[in-house]
C-alpha cells in the first residue's frame, strides 16, 4: 500500500437545520486517515452521517467545524473544488438520477467535457472508461434501455473518464437487485486491485464491506468502530448495539469458534469458510 | 414503454442526415420564407418540385410525412371553409340566401392549404432526418451569437437536453404510478372530461414530487461532475460543416431570393 494519504478529516463537524428550526449535528468530531490505493467501506444504520461524510470528501458539502482536505487541498477553498471534484469523483445511488444524456457515450463524455478536453481526447477516455467497467457494447444505446446495475457501471465510467484518484459509492448498490449489486462490486473491486484506484463504498450492506481494507463504522455521527473488517466483525455484540447485523458467515464463524472449532479471524466468506473446514 | 422514440428522428444514411443540422436549421429558414413569398401555383409547382426531390434524397417513407399531417387536418378544413365563406371578390359560384362562395374564396382557400402543406412536409424533413441531440447542439450553436445579449443558449440547449433524456424515464414512471393508483381503486378510464381530468391528479401530484426530487438529484450529480456551465466545455462531438452544407443553404437562398424577387 503506498503510503501516500488522499483524504484527511480533521476534527470534522457538520450540522444543519432541519424543517422546525432546530440544528442537528448529522457529524461530531470526525478524525479520518485514507491512502491512496485502499478500499475502505463506511458502514451505519440510517441516520448515521454516512451519506453527508461522503459528500464531505468532493466539496459537495463544507465542514461546519474543522477541515477537509482531498489530495492535499482543502475543501474549505472554492477555488479548489474542480480539482478536488475532479480527483474524487462520486457515484450517487439512484440510477436513473444521474445520467445527464440520452446516449450511454454521451453520458461519460460529460464529465470531461466539463473540464474542456480536447474532443480526440473525450473519444478516448470514453473508450477506455467503458471498457473498464465491460459497457464498450452499449457505446449507442438510451440509458432508459439498461438494467440498474448497467446503469450504475455506465455512472461509474462516467467518473473514471475524469481519470479520478478515489472513486466514491454513496449507496451506489441500494437501489439494486442482488445481480446488480454483484456487477457494480465486482467492477469497483477490480478498479481498486488493477487501476489502484481508491475506493470509498458508503454502504448498509455488510456484505459488500467484507471486500474492504478497511471499516469505519459510523453511529449517530461519530467513528464508532473502525479497523480491518476481520476484526471489526469480531466485535458482534457492539456491531449489534449500533443496529448493524455482522454479515452471516462471520457470524458463523463465531458460533463456531465458541463452539470449539479453531478458525482464523480472517474467514468472512463462504469459499474461505469451506477451506478452512474442508481443507 | 421501452420502445418509446423520442422527437420523429428515423436514423438513416442519405444526403439529409449527413448534412449538419445548423445548415438545415437554417435551410429550413429560408425553404419557409420561400413558402411564404409564393404568389403564384407556378410558385407552388416549382416548390412542389423542390420539396419532392428532397423528400425522396431523405429516403423516408411517405407515410412519416401524412403522418405529420394528421393534427393540422382540421387547421386545413377551418381555413378552407372560412376562406369559401368569407373571402369575397371574383364571380359568385353559389348563392345560399345572405351566404356567398366566390371565386377568389375557393382560390385562397386552396392556396392557403397548400402553404400548411408545405411548411408541415418542409418542417418533418428536419425532424425526421435529424436526431433531437442534433437539433439541440445546433441550436445551441446558432443560438450563441446571441448569448452576448443576454440569451442563454447553453442552458437552453442543456435543458433540451435533460428533458430528452428524462422523458422515457418519467413516461415509465407515471405508468408504474398509474398502476399503483389503479391497485388501490383509483379509476382513471370512465366518465366525462371533467371526471377524467381529475382522476388525474393523484397520478399528477406523485409524478410532480418525484420530479423535483429528480431536478436536486440530477443537479448534485452534475455538479459532482464538475459542470459549471457552458463556460469553457468542450463537446464530444464537435460538429464539422462541410463544403455540402455551405452547397445547400446557398442553394436555399437562392431559392428564397428567386421565389421573393421574381414575383412568381
Amino acid at each position: 500500500m503506498s503510503p501516500i494519504e488522499i483524504i484527511r478529516a480533521a476534527g470534522l463537524s457538520y450540522k444543519y437545520y432541519k424543517d422546525d428550526g432546530g440544528e442537528f449535528w448529522a457529524l461530531r468530531d470526525i478524525n479520518l486517515s485514507i491512502k491512496a490505493g485502499e478500499f475502505v467501506a463506511v458502514l451505519g444504520p440510517n441516520g448515521s452521517g454516512k451519506s453527508t461524510l461522503a459528500k464531505h470528501f468532493n466539496a459537495l458539502l463544507l465542514p461546519t467545524c474543522g477541515e477537509v482536505f482531498v489530495g492535499g487541498l482543502n475543501t474549505r477553498k472554492p477555488e479548489h473544488h474542480w480539482q478536488i471534484r475532479q480527483l474524487a469523483g462520486m457515484v450517487f445511488q439512484n440510477p436513473d438520477n444521474q445520467i445527464v444524456a440520452t446516449t450511454i457515450e454521451e453520458d461519460v463524455a460529460f464529465g470531461p467535457e466539463n473540464l474542456g478536453l480536447p474532443s480526440a481526447e473525450i473519444r478516448q477516455r470514453i473508450e477506455e472508461a467503458l471498457a473498464l467497467v465491460g459497457m464498450s457494447a452499449y457505446r449507442q444505446h438510451a440509458p432508459h434501455l439498461l438494467s440498474g446495475g448497467q446503469k450504475q457501471r455506465v455512472a461509474i465510467a462516467g467518473v473514471i473518464a475524469m481519470r479520478p484518484q478515489c472513486l466514491i459509492l454513496d449507496e451506489a448498490t441500494a437501489m439494486l437487485d442482488p445481480r446488480g449489486r454483484g456487477e457494480v462490486l465486482e467492477t469497483v473491486t477490480r478498479l481498486n486491485k488493477e487501476e489502484g484506484i481508491t475506493v470509498i463504498m458508503i454502504t448498509h450492506f455488510m456484505e459488500e464491506a467484507v471486500a474492504a481494507d478497511r471499516i469505519f463504522i459510523l453511529d449517530g455521527g461519530q467513528i464508532a468502530m473502525q479497523g480491518p473488517p476481520q476484526e471489526v466483525f469480531l466485535r458482534v455484540a457492539e456491531l449489534r448495539s449500533v443496529g448493524l447485523d455482522v454479515p452471516p458467515i462471520a457470524e458463523l464463524a463465531g458460533e463456531l469458534r465458541q463452539a470449539g472449532i479453531e478458525l482464523p479471524p480472517s474467514v468472512l466468506t463462504v469459499e474461505e469458510l469451506v477451506k478452512q473446514l474442508c481443507c | 414503454m421501452k420502445s418509446i422514440t423520442i422527437g420523429q428522428f428515423i436514423p438513416g444514411d442519405s444526403l439529409l442526415h449527413r448534412l449538419d443540422a445548423r445548415a438545415k436549421f437554417a435551410a429550413l429558414i429560408f425553404l419557409i420564407i420561400a413558402i411564404f413569398a409564393v404568389h403564384s401555383f407556378w410558385g407552388y409547382l416549382i416548390l412542389a418540385a423542390v420539396i419532392f426531390a428532397l423528400l425522396l434524397t431523405s429516403q423516408i417513407p411517405l407515410s412519416y410525412f401524412f403522418r405529420g399531417l394528421k393534427p393540422v387536418y382540421y387547421i386545413m378544413l377551418f381555413t378552407l371553409v372560412i376562406h369559401f365563406f368569407f373571402t369575397k371578390g371574383g364571380t359568385v359560384l353559389l348563392r345560399l340566401g345572405p351566404v356567398t362562395i366566390e371565386t377568389e374564396g375557393i382560390y385562397y382557400g386552396f392556396f392557403m392549404v397548400i402553404r400548411i402543406v408545405f411548411l408541415v412536409v418542409a418542417t418533418s424533413l428536419l425532424t425526421l432526418t435529424t436526431s433531437p441531440i442534433a437539433l439541440t447542439d445546433g441550436l445551441e450553436y446558432l443560438m450563441k451569437p446571441f448569448s452576448r445579449i443576454g440569451v442563454p443558449a447553453h442552458e437552453i440547449a442543456m435543458m433540451m437536453t435533460i428533458a430528452l433524456r428524462f422523458i422515457p424515464t418519467l413516461m415509465e414512471e407515471s405508468e408504474k404510478i398509474m398502476k399503483a393508483q389503479m391497485a388501490r381503486g383509483a379509476d382513471f378510464e370512465s366518465g366525462n372530461v371533467y371526471q377524467r381530468a381529475k382522476s388525474l391528479v393523484p397520478l399528477l401530484v406523485p409524478l410532480f414530487v418525484s420530479s423535483f426530487r429528480r431536478a436536486d438529484d440530477l443537479a448534485v450529480a452534475m455538479e459532482a461532475r464538475c459542470y459549471r456551465g457552458g463556460e469553457g466545455r468542450t463537446r464530444l462531438h464537435e460538429p464539422k460543416i462541410t463544403l455540402q452544407d455551405y452547397l445547400v443553404v446557398a442553394a436555399s437562398i437562392a431559392l428564397a431570393a428567386f421565389i421573393t424577387w421574381g414575383q412568381v
